[in-house]
């Protein structure tokens, strides 16, 4: 996908072709970094890209999510394997919350999940959305999901198209950073590029913890870098792309029966200020 | 010195606790009562999202006005569902740390790089 920008990035006013021809499957939840660079092209450069020689069952999927570029016209999911297709305001979070509550969550093909494992995935995506307000600086945030049920795994993507990781990290250490060693340092412990009196840092650590535990995986690709973690260990490298945004996966477990309630012997009088 | 209660829910006037936005106008309202020295007691009771965005913004930025004894006697929590219980602790302690090394953070991450 990160190809499909950089191809598309020097364009201005013009038709492009998107050629689906040799393409035998596409995940969902990619839509949503396809629907960033839609909108990247037409809102900088004005360029109009068309999907062409869509396979007929591809056109289907695309249109079960509700992807804008077929006018959001719909299908029925039977299966319920896709999560809708959203282009978010990074300014409407309580909106995007609800979007998560009714077309991912409640989901009826989902398995029984706990009530505590729902509010993990939500808290997860949400934490994603915030970055992408805070740290993108960026008006939308795109989102779509793919569901596979005899995996029992939920694939996530959020995607925005403002700053890279790479971009705030440099800016904020004057050091010519690659975007592999930006978004490493990125999703470690306590590390933040806020500068201010808001506190930051800590939203990727409960993130990855939650998902090691789960044995979920998430994957980040900002600006030449790419970085994933699955069942604690991560793996980084640079690409030979440049991808002008940050896109996040976050796969679930779904099957997932931990608790997480680890902490339930503290009350609130133990929360010491 | 009086106590005064603060309904999260009533201030975010939703379930869910995840805007930074929320957080700085809690932030706002803890401090309005901790100046005219009241004691405050954060009320999360039907608060069922609760995220480190909205926690850094109201409680986290406290620290940037308060210091720690401070905090401890005039300001408490209830109604935390368990489960949030410990990422409550972890801004606090993520907090405290971050105000405390604000000064040395960028010289840090300059020292992190130093091989770029």
């Amino acid at each position: 996908m990160a190809n499909i920008y950089r191809q598309v990035k020097p364009c201005q006013f013009e038709t492009i072709q998107l050629d689906f021809q040799n393409t035998t499957w596409f995940d969902a939840n990619m839509l949503a970094m396809l629907g960033a660079i839609m909108e990247s092209a037409w809102r900088n450069d004005f360029d109009i890209i068309n999907l062409v020689n869509l396979r007929p069952e591809q056109k289907k999927i695309f249109k079960k999510t509700r992807y804008s570029y077929f006018g959001g016209e719909s299908l029925p999911d039977h299966y319920q394997t896709t999560v809708e297709y959203r282009k978010s305001k990074v300014s409407e979070i309580g909106s995007f919350e609800k979007y998560l509550e009714k077309k991912l969550l409640v989901n009826p093909g989902l398995p029984n999940m706990s009530a505590l494992l729902r509010k993990k995935i939500k808290e997860s995506i949400l934490e994603i959305f915030n970055n992408a307000k805070m740290h993108g600086n960026c008006e939308f945030v795109f989102s779509c999901g793919q569901y596979y049920p005899r995996k029992g795994r939920l694939d996530f993507t959020i995607v925005d198209i403002g700053n890279t990781i790479r971009k705030k990290v440099r800016d904020y250490s004057g050091r010519k950073v690659s975007g592999r060693r930006s978004i490493e340092w990125a999703v470690s412990e306590d590390n933040t590029t806020r500068k201010g009196n808001i506190p930051g840092g800590l939203g990727f650590t409960l993130i990855r913890d939650f998902l090691c535990k789960n044995k979920g995986k998430i994957q980040i690709a900002s600006a030449d870098g790419y970085w994933y973690e699955k069942e604690y260990t991560s793996h980084s490298e640079d690409l030979s792309d440049f991808f002008g945004g940050t896109a996040v996966n976050l796969e679930f477990n779904v099957n997932d029966q931990c608790s997480y309630c680890l902490t339930s012997e503290i009350s609130d009088t133990d929360i010491s200020f | 010195m009086g106590q005064k209660t603060i309904s999260i829910f009533d201030v975010v006037g939703s379930k869910a606790a995840v805007s930074t936005e929320d957080g700085e106008r809690l932030f706002e309202t803890i401090s309005a009562f901790l100046e005219k020295d009241f004691d405050v007691v954060l009320d999360f009771a039907n608060i069922e999202t609760l995220i480190t965005t909205f926690l850094n913004a109201a409680i986290g930025q406290l620290y940037s006005k308060y210091d720690s004894p401070f905090l401890r006697k005039h300001l408490r929590v209830r109604g935390l569902q368990p489960e949030d219980r410990d990422r409550m602790i972890k801004t606090i302690e993520r907090a405290k740390e971050y105000f405390k090394d604000k000064e040395n953070t960028e010289k840090d991450i300059r020292e992190a790089f130093d091989d770029e």
